[in-house]
């Protein structure tokens, strides 16, 4: 995901770097043309001065000029003196001004010029790479300290930006402290200019999602009471109807069948809105799994004996001393547990078997509810979870559903931060759906290194 | 001096950062475009570099070697072939760039993505043994000289210019609306695979193994090379001001191999996801 802040902070410094660098090259450009004319200048001064010189031995060898500037004067085609490092022939014609000239293995500037009053030519050099290396020293200094402090830059940019974007930061801390059942408006006292409208937004939201939480428990509790009610009259009338016809007549049973898919769809659409999020973290408690599959096996047992299978539990209560429990909504992994057994004795002929197996795995607690039941296609295997989605082999063989048990099996799962996988069993037919829970005491962890992260 | 260092590492610095630009606003793109499908990570940029720059060491410290090899024109042959590999690995990178033509398409079946990782990866260290070779030697007749501080410092502005022109050309590139960043990426790439098919042709030329062509033109009046301008734009999109004709036939197919693309046909011509 991309940080705004690595994008303040490198695009800033990126321009920055750039202007100040192309600048400095500009600088250093300008600066060297301006130091080139400053030494030219110079240059005409030591001419002036060469030109009107004593040209007797003794004078001269009183001049001590450097290695890296040179001069000749000539009257006519005689060499009146020159320095120690020039030839005896001209360095340059007796044209007045500058020019470059190589001597001496070297590359030199040179003036010319003619001193009217002693009728002379004078002819000064001055080597170019010292000439270089002595302005670039100079405007050098003025381009290092750009160099040094960038670093100094870069670290007052982020710090800058993270200043800038920390309200930002707190609002996302804000908003992920609160718990998903807490539906009052944010206050947030760090508001600015800028994240007055966001704010507005989010408690408009919120303000409305409440509303329609509120709807929604409502449908809940009258759907609850509305619809249970004529259906258990409904089932008392079917109770009563069986004195005057004969039970075992295709009309009866229909009618029975009939009733107990509606009671059974409504009793799964009321599980799958209860099982909200916001209820969920309301209803968020350490879970031992173990004792909650144990409880359950028992109770659906009669189910299960119906149809005579065999029902089977692996696994421990602890594992290497540890207890497998995870954090969750006990109602919710209630639901989800009962579907899936249920779904399996379902899809199992009479006489079938299912295990439910709990273990710990790569540090996650592994729960898998396997059958040697009718088992499920490759190909049908991510439409199972759909909500209404029934396969046909299921429907060819009568087996009674309302294609809601899996979406809720994998809503919960949701939940719970994990999902439902679906392979083939430990059986020669049949499927397996396994879940991965994260243990408690690690969930809890994972929960503060996420605040933490969003923090930094 | 100073400015020696500028202009040296800047040509190296700012060809690989373009291209690794290029690349990382290729990545952006597909991230984008099949978000909740799949995400391809970027930290094979870091362990690229890493490696490129080892290479180029061990390229630079056998530089003479290398020299000798071919009747005394191994350094061309090598950067020609190089060259060459990054031409084609750029070609490859468009036509496994997943386009809206493939309905249905997810790019973690098969091997699709890998693919492209390790042509992304062949790609950049190719481009930092180029280019980092050429400043590790370029720094190694520096070190112990007088003007030793002027040259580095020379360099350091370089290299700064050269990244930070990256990371902006990244940024502009990726901050584009969907269709246009696709559309200026698929062009860059279309221009540097054609860059990188000329260099090698004209590496070959001066090995003599390829024959001499004539001029094609000069644009030395309207664009000189030797000019900032002219710097950015031979190290963004390849810019001679006297190419050959073969250098220009060369740049053409290189263009051309990524403008048949799929990817590029999604760019350019196809309606797509965002019209």
């Amino acid at each position: 995901m991309r940080s705004i802040r690595v994008f303040l902070v490198a695009t800033i410094v990126a321009i920055l770097i750039l202007f100040n660098f192309v600048a400095a090259l500009q600088g250093y450009q300008s600066s060297m043309r301006e130091a080139d004319k400053l030494f030219d200048n110079q240059m005409l001064v030591v001419a002036k001065l060469v030109a009107n010189l004593d040209v007797t031995e003794e004078k001269l060898t009183e001049l001590k000029l450097g290695s890296d500037l040179a001069f000749q004067i000539w009257q006519g085609d005689e060499l009146l003196a020159a320095s120690a490092n020039t030839p005896n022939t001209r360095l340059r014609e007796f044209v007045p001004g500058f020019d470059f000239i190589n001597f001496n293995s070297y590359r030199w500037r040179a003036l010319s010029q003619y001193e009217e009053m002693n009728d002379r030519w004078v002819i000064i050099a001055e080597r170019t790479d010292l000439r270089f290396v002595l302005a670039e020293n100079v405007v050098l200094q003025s381009i290092l300290p750009l160099l040094l402090g960038i670093p100094i830059v870069g670290i007052l940019v982020w710090i800058l930006v993270s200043r800038g974007l920390a309200p930002l930061t707190s609002l996302s801390l804000a908003l992920k402290r609160k718990p998903a059942n807490d539906l009052s408006p944010l206050e947030f006292s760090d508001s600015r200019v800028e994240l007055e409208q966001m704010l507005a937004s989010i408690n408009g939201f919120i303000a409305r999602l409440e509303a329609a939480m509120d709807r929604e428990k409502r449908f809940s509790a009258d759907a609850a009471h509305e619809l249970r009610t004529p259906i258990s009259a409904l089932k008392i009338q079917l109770h009563n109807l069986a004195d005057s016809v004969d039970p075992k007549t295709p009309a009866y049973r229909e009618l029975q069948d009939g009733i107990d898919r509606m009671q059974h769809l409504i009793e799964q659409l009321l599980s799958l809105y209860r099982s909200s999020p916001e209820q969920f973290e309301q209803n968020s408690k350490p879970v031992k799994l173990f004792d909650l599959v144990q409880e359950l096996v028992a109770r659906l047992y009669p189910e299960f004996e119906k149809k005579d299978q065999m029902i089977s539990l692996e696994g421990d209560a602890e594992f290497e001393g540890e207890e497998l429990v995870v954090n969750g909504d006990a109602f919710a992994l209630e639901t989800m547990l009962t579907n899936l057994m249920m779904n399996a004795s379902r899809y199992t002929p009479k006489g079938g078997q299912i295990v439910v197996s709990l273990s710990r795995k790569a540090g996650r607690i592994r729960l898998v509810v396997e059958d040697d039941g009718i088992g499920i296609p490759e190909e049908d295997r991510a439409r199972i979870f759909d909500r209404f989605t029934r396969l046909s082999s299921a429907q060819e063989r009568g087996i009674l559903g309302c294609g809601l048990g899996l979406a809720i099996v994998q809503h919960v799962a949701t939940l719970h931060n994990t999902q439902v996988e679906v392979g083939p069993s430990r059986f020669a037919t049949g499927s397996a759906f396994s879940i991965e829970f994260l243990p408690w005491a690690e969930r809890e962890a994972k929960d503060m290194k996420d605040e933490k992260d969003l923090g930094a | 001096m100073f400015i020696n260092g500028v202009v040296i590492v800047l040509q190296e610095i700012l060809e690989a950062a373009l291209m690794l630009s290029l690349l990382l606003s290729f990545l952006h793109y597909i991230n984008r475009a099949y978000a909740g499908q799949t995400y391809m990570r970027r930290t094979w940029v870091t362990y690229s570099i890493v490696i490129g720059v080892l290479f180029a060491w061990i390229y630079s410290v056998n530089f003479s070697r290398v020299s000798e090899a071919f009747d005394y024109v191994g350094l061309e042959i090598t950067n020609a072939t190089i060259h060459s590999l990054s031409s084609l690995f750029l070609i490859c990178i468009a036509w496994l760039v997943p386009s809206r033509e493939h309905a249905g398409f997810q790019l973690n079946s098969g091997h699709r993505a890998q693919l492209l990782t390790v042509c992304m990866i062949a790609v950049v260290v190719l481009a930092i043994l180029r280019e980092g070779s050429e400043i590790f030697q370029f720094g190694g007749g520096v070190l112990g000289r007088d003007e030793a501080t002027s040259i580095l410092s020379g360099g350091l502005i370089g290299a700064g210019i050269g990244v930070c022109t990256g990371v902006l050309l990244y940024y502009a590139l990726t901050g584009l609306p969907a269709r246009l960043s696709l559309r200026a990426c698929t062009l860059l790439l279309a221009l540097t695979a054609g860059n990188m098919a000329s260099q090698a042709v004209l590496l070959l030329t001066q090995a003599d193994w390829i024959s001499y062509s004539s001029t094609a033109w000069s644009s030395e009046s309207l664009l000189s090379e030797a000019s900032v301008v002219g710097q950015l734009a031979y190290a963004l999109i390849g810019y001679e001001s006297s190419p050959s004709w073969l250098q220009v036939g060369a740049y053409f197919i290189g263009g051309l191999f990524v403008l048949v693309s799929p990817i590029s046909r999604t760019a350019w011509v196809n309606k797509a996801h965002w019209d």
